[in-house]
């Protein structure tokens, strides 16, 4: 307000408008912006520009024809081919199958798996933080340590999991080799390794709602089975959508799992995904605008995952 | 949470606990402990069985028997893997890139989230819409410019590369904890060190790294973990022995007609021994983290 009164008054005199400009670089040195800067500069500068930018040159790469080794790409002519040809490619094909399938049957699965467990635990089981913490221990042991003694497990002759479904009687299967069996052997490790978060979060959710209405439901009579699935389950929402795309988000992430299992580029067809198909497709082919084509593809089905859960907490005003 | 202070308000687990003891039959409180105890086996046993397979001989891997007798134990896995000079340096590597990266993550973190949590400046909001997007974009979006990039920069096959692409990654997440435990801070306590005369940084140093030590902790635990595990990003980015780190360890004891799966576990128990130390010394902290709602927003 003052600003501007000072404004209008001086507006006659150049000496003042001089002043007054030096008052408001002044106060401008001296806001939080500038002075919060160097603090906040660094990391926005770093992720900008190697998240963002690589996000934004990678679809540029994407639009050339740029191949081969050691190059500069050619920016001055782009085109949708990469695009045509990736659309086309029964490859690209297979792998977004596979990647969907591995999203939607490990992120269902976790979610029920981890709700079930976590209402049983919510139930009862004393000494919950111990418990509560082993769980987790699985989600911070690398993709390579898992991957290596689940493709010990999951050997045809002497494998654990054959040994055990062999005790009733069943099996033994060639997991790793059969590919219709493959990409189920993929996700129940998966789950193995990331169903204890979810079961965290929920218990985590259970935990806050109130004891009343569990006394509630009580006095109208409600089995407790009914209690959890009309009344405690439904208030979940807000648990079961960070699980949920927490879970995704790793799923997302696959390519480490099964590149230390197959230890190549080249997984089996059955649960070959978007992500090794990429990298295959550049480091190994140096096919770069091909795979960076590819990489859009997947940033799309990312961004399919992301940008709902963005909006619904942007509009719940969580952040 | 409820915060009446009748004493008839227990925990929630507790009240539940008395409302079933009536209804609870010990039939069906086996049938709960019976599920909860097998799903507590099926997390469990993989990784006992790894740790107790690195102490006995390849015999027992391939033997039916599921328990290895008390004599058979040896440390003979170990001694190998560990004899092997490369193996080692790849173990260095890891150590040098993990606590790198997570100094450099920490102190770029505290900084930034002390301005994301003190400082009120235009875009703060979008701030943390886009550091908190990053976390959830595949690192395989990237590869290919962050490749390029790094190629005419000249740090591929260097550790400082790596540290550098590892810090990338982890910061926005680093950034994002740490403002959340800063935020808890009570504001009063950095006016009153102004008062006394403290500059931003000595508020910093003197007040709130102190106070977010568990926050630190945390944040700590996370890029450290990230770093450590992380495959993808050094596959692409280190081309020689030299700058390998330990997840390529394991492939020394893989080819392509022949595994050594004692040693392959015995060097798979040895990636992962850190990382469940560490757990061990921070999870309380990541429990109570996760259990205030997952990632602290406000």
């Amino acid at each position: 307000m003052e600003s501007s009164q000072d404004a209008v008054a001086g507006a006659g005199t150049g000496e003042h408008a001089v002043e007054d400009r030096r008052a408001r670089l002044r106060r401008f040195w001296k806001s939080d912006f500038v002075r919060s800067a160097p603090y906040w500069g660094i990391p926005l500068l770093l992720m900008g520009l190697a998240v963002y930018g690589g996000i934004i040159w990678n679809i540029l790469i994407s639009l050339t024809d740029y191949q081969g080794f050691l190059e500069r790409p050619d920016y001055g002519n782009l085109d949708l081919e990469m695009y045509r040809q990736a659309l086309s490619d029964s490859a690209v094909h297979l792998t977004a199958r596979n990647t969907f399938v591995l999203l939607v049957a490990f992120t269902s699965v976790s979610l029920v798996l981890g709700l079930f467990l976590a209402v049983l635990l919510d139930r009862d089981i004393r000494e919950k933080s111990k418990v509560q913490t082993i769980y987790l221990l699985p989600m911070a042991l690398s993709f390579v340590v898992t991957a290596q003694f689940w493709l010990w497990m999951y050997n045809y002759n002497d494998g654990l999991v054959n040994t055990v479904i062999g005790l009733f009687g069943l099996g033994p299967y060639n997991w790793i080799g059969n590919p219709s069996l493959v990409l189920g052997a993929v996700i129940f490790a998966l789950i193995w390794q990331f169903s204890g978060y979810t079961m965290v979060v929920f218990l985590a959710g259970l935990q806050s709602i109130s004891n009343d209405q569990f006394e509630a439901a009580r006095v109208d009579g409600a089995s407790i089975f009914k209690t959890y699935w009309r009344v405690i389950i439904p208030q979940l929402k807000s648990s079961s959508v960070s699980a949920a795309v927490v879970l995704m988000i790793f799923a997302l992430k696959i390519f480490t799992f099964l590149y230390a299992m197959f230890g190549t580029y080249r997984p089996p067809k059955g649960t070959d995904v978007l992500a090794t198909l990429m990298v295959r497709e550049a480091f190994q082919l140096q096919k770069w605008a091909y795979s960076a084509s590819i990489a859009t593809i997947l940033l799309a089905m990312s961004l399919l995952v992301i940008a709902p859960y963005l909006y619904y907490q942007y509009r719940e005003g969580a952040l | 949470m409820a915060t009446s202070t009748d004493p008839e308000d227990r925990n929630l687990s507790q009240r539940i606990d008395a409302w079933l003891d009536e209804d609870m039959s010990p039939r069906r409180a086996i049938g709960v402990y019976l599920v909860l105890g097998l799903y507590f086996a099926f997390l469990l046993l993989p990784v006992v069985y790894m740790v107790l397979a690195s102490f006995t001989s390849q015999s027992f891997l391939f033997s039916p028997e599921l328990v290895p007798a008390l004599g058979d134990l040896t440390l003979a896995n170990y001694e190998t893997v560990l004899s092997r000079g490369d193996f080692r340096t790849y173990f260095y590597n890891s150590m040098i890139v993990a606590t790198s990266t997570t100094l450099l993550v920490l102190t770029v973190g505290i900084l930034a989230g002390y301005s994301m949590s003190r400082f009120d400046y235009p875009g703060r909001g979008g701030l943390l819409y886009a550091f908190l997007s990053t976390q959830m974009l595949p690192i395989v979006l990237i590869l290919i410019p962050f490749y390029i990039l790094m190629f005419s920069l000249n740090l591929v096959d260097s550790l400082l590369g790596i540290v550098i692409a590892h810090s990338v990654i982890g910061i926005p997440l680093g950034t994002w904890l740490l403002k959340g435990y800063i935020d808890d801070i009570p504001e009063s306590l950095d006016e009153a060190a102004k008062m006394d005369g403290c500059s931003h940084l000595s508020v910093l140093r003197r007040v709130i790294v102190p106070l977010a030590m568990p926050g630190i902790a945390v944040a700590g635990f996370y890029t450290f973990i990230l770093s450590w595990n992380d495959y993808l990003l050094v596959s692409v980015l280190s081309q020689t022995a030299g700058t390998r780190t330990l997840p390529f360890g394991l492939q020394l004891f893989q080819s392509q007609n022949a595994v050594a799966w004692n040693l392959l576990i015995t060097a798979a128990v040895i990636t992962m021994a850190p990382v469940i130390l560490l757990f061990a010394v921070a999870q309380r902290w990541v429990v109570e983290g996760l259990a205030s709602g997952g990632m602290k927003g406000n």
